[in-house]
């Protein structure tokens, strides 16, 4: 177990750096773990997040073991809204800048739902190409050349509830989950 | 290398039900927010906005 530890520690040693201390490396992932902090830190004092989940706060129980294997860490933030489900939806739904999307794959573009209700598919949802039938809303952020080639994404990765539009039988056959859904949005 | 934003307890763990979800800590409102590289402060005011309409 010691050999183990003093290995590990040996290779942080010898690691380069991956994200903010030379930005050179992955200026991508560095602009990201740096937003991320700062989305993070804010977050949690804004009186409307009840909690914030990100390992680079002292708050995050695995934080020493962050700290002590990662130089950043990394643009994914998780945080509970002060409310339920809807306040949560409500939050959202008016978001403008991120795609409403659970990632499916490297390269099969990104399927999600819109969270609609009353309220419609929100002001993010028209001008980023959203597909949206009456009762079941849904958004393709299409980042894709072909329409081939996300529904082979969406037919092997897509969480099984992400059923498609009525035409996508591939994949809304066996959804069964989809009209435990639908009424719960109705 | 765009945001990404999901409700983890409807968009990946809905088939855990809520008794699922509740051991393994996915509340109803949980966000998860992969960001992306836009500029923070955009990300940031975005993030404000919405957060008057909870």
């Amino acid at each position: 177990m010691q050999q183990q530890q003093q290995q590990q520690q040996s290779n942080r040693e010898q690691r380069q750096p991956l994200w903010c201390s030379d930005s050179a490396h992955c200026p991508t992932l560095c602009l990201c773990t740096h937003s991320g902090m700062e989305v993070a830190r804010r977050l949690s004092s804004h009186p409307k997040i009840s909690r914030v989940w990100y390992p680079g706060l002292e708050s995050h129980p695995d934080h020493a073991i962050a700290k002590a294997q990662m130089s950043g860490f990394g643009g994914v933030v998780s945080f509970e809204i002060e409310g339920d489900l809807w306040a949560c939806a409500r939050f959202i739904d008016n978001l403008k800048i991120p795609y409403i999307a659970p990632r499916c794959g490297p390269d099969c573009g990104r399927v999600g739902k819109v969270l609609g209700g009353d309220s419609g598919p929100g002001p993010a949802g028209p001008a980023r190409g959203v597909i949206c039938t009456a009762a079941w809303r849904r958004m393709l952020a299409c980042a894709l050349p072909t329409p081939t080639s996300l529904l082979s994404g969406l037919a092997s990765s897509a969480p099984p509830h992400l059923a498609l539009q009525p035409g996508w039988r591939g994949v809304a056959d066996r959804d069964a989950r989809g009209a435990e859904l639908l009424e719960l949005w109705a | 290398m765009e945001s990404l934003i999901e409700m983890p307890a409807v968009q990946s763990y809905w088939s855990f039900g809520p008794e699922g979800r509740a051991k393994i800590g996915i509340k109803e409102n949980l966000v998860r927010y992969a960001i992306g590289i836009e500029n923070v402060e955009d990300i940031w005011a975005d993030v404000e906005q919405a957060l008057t309409f909870v």
